[in-house]
């Protein structure tokens, strides 16, 4: 193979009417888009900054990834189990927290397997809805229901300090 | 044995009534109405068309049912890709695309495919949005062009080679 076309095609960015439809809480002002769309990488490779994988348990090749000693289950406990690995502890508080790194972990309410992460920086929240876009959004709540795409429910919440650069 | 219409419309057998039924004369009561259209027995002067050309027609189901499946794969694949891909767009994990029903009714669709059409189909789509078409592309071909190590775009990459090596899709400028 000759060299790597890179660059490919975007996934193509639905519109804030078609996202609506998907996550009706997502109205003008709760949300900014932050990127295009893309299938590179997930909600768990955004929240571990890293944009060029898809974090997945029990995936093989080069273009998934999960830390080998994290168990390949894809459950809330081997979520759990990887953030507190980066050094993340449980919380309470759902609010962004200055100073600190934050993920929330939501939750299908039906069998309670993960759905997403979102991640703060201390000053917003931030999400990479699936092959979808990034985005910015004012609080976990805008995700959160049962209705479109909706993720369920914010089941842990884990920070960090954020570090210095 | 054809039968020579006569005025009335009778039939005449050409053999002799006394004949067949042992020197019995045997009469019809009622003489026989029997209508023949003779275009029938009349062979058509004009060439067979050519081959291919009975397609045109339009009319005949078994000239252009290949034709007519085609257009049927085409349009069940970009359904079921589009359901695909809207249902799926904001999910965290591939295993579960995977098991999408419209994912394994595209991978099923290499049953009607003819001539690399469902791989081309699948390679157009993986060149103008790329997403995780790798495993229905490996469950149709049985084979695998990507490297272990290669990453998402090192694979749509490997896949697109693939199909311009095998002449199934085109080779671009770039």
């Amino acid at each position: 193979m000759g060299q790597t076309e890179r660059d490919h095609r975007p996934l193509r960015t639905i519109d804030p009417d078609e996202l609506r439809a998907c996550f009706p809480k997502l109205v003008s002002g709760t949300y900014k888009p932050a990127s295009k769309a893309t299938a590179r990488y997930n909600c768990m490779g955004f929240a571990n900054d890293d944009e060029r994988h898809w974090w997945e348990p029990g995936l093989y090749g080069g273009r998934y990834h999960w830390p080998p000693t994290i168990r390949q289950q894809d459950t809330l406990e081997s979520w759990v189990e990887l953030f507190t690995s980066q050094g993340y502890t449980q919380v309470e508080g759902r609010d962004i927290e200055p100073g600190f790194e934050k993920i929330a972990i939501f939750v299908n309410l039906t069998d309670m397997s993960p759905t997403h992460v979102a991640k703060s920086d201390g000053n917003i929240w931030k999400s990479k809805l699936g092959k979808g876009q990034d985005i910015e959004h004012i609080s976990l709540e805008v995700l959160e229901g049962d209705q479109g795409d909706e993720y369920g429910v914010v089941e842990r919440v884990m920070r960090r300090p954020l570090k210095r650069t | 044995m054809l039968h020579r219409p006569i005025k009335s419309g009778r039939v005449r057998t050409g053999r002799r009534p006394s004949k067949i039924h042992g020197g019995q004369p045997v009469r019809h009561t009622k003489p026989m109405d029997i209508s023949v259209n003779f275009r029938l027995f009349i062979a058509s002067l004009e060439p067979l068309p050519e081959f291919g050309a009975v397609a045109a027609i339009g009319e005949f189901s078994f000239a252009d049912s290949k034709n007519e499946q085609r257009k049927k794969l085409v349009r069940i694949f970009y359904e079921q890709a589009a359901c695909w891909k809207a249902e799926t767009q904001h999910w965290s994990s591939v295993s579960k695309m995977l098991a999408h029903p419209s994912y394994l009714r595209i991978v099923g669709l290499a049953r009607l495919s003819a001539g690399n059409e469902i791989e081309r189909l699948l390679l157009q789509e993986l060149e103008a949005e790329p997403d995780y078409w790798f495993d229905a592309l490996i469950a149709i071909t049985g084979e695998n062009p990507v490297q272990p190590e290669d990453d998402f775009d090192q694979s749509v990459d490997a896949w697109l080679e693939w199909g311009r090596q095998k002449g199934i899709i085109a080779h671009c400028e770039r």
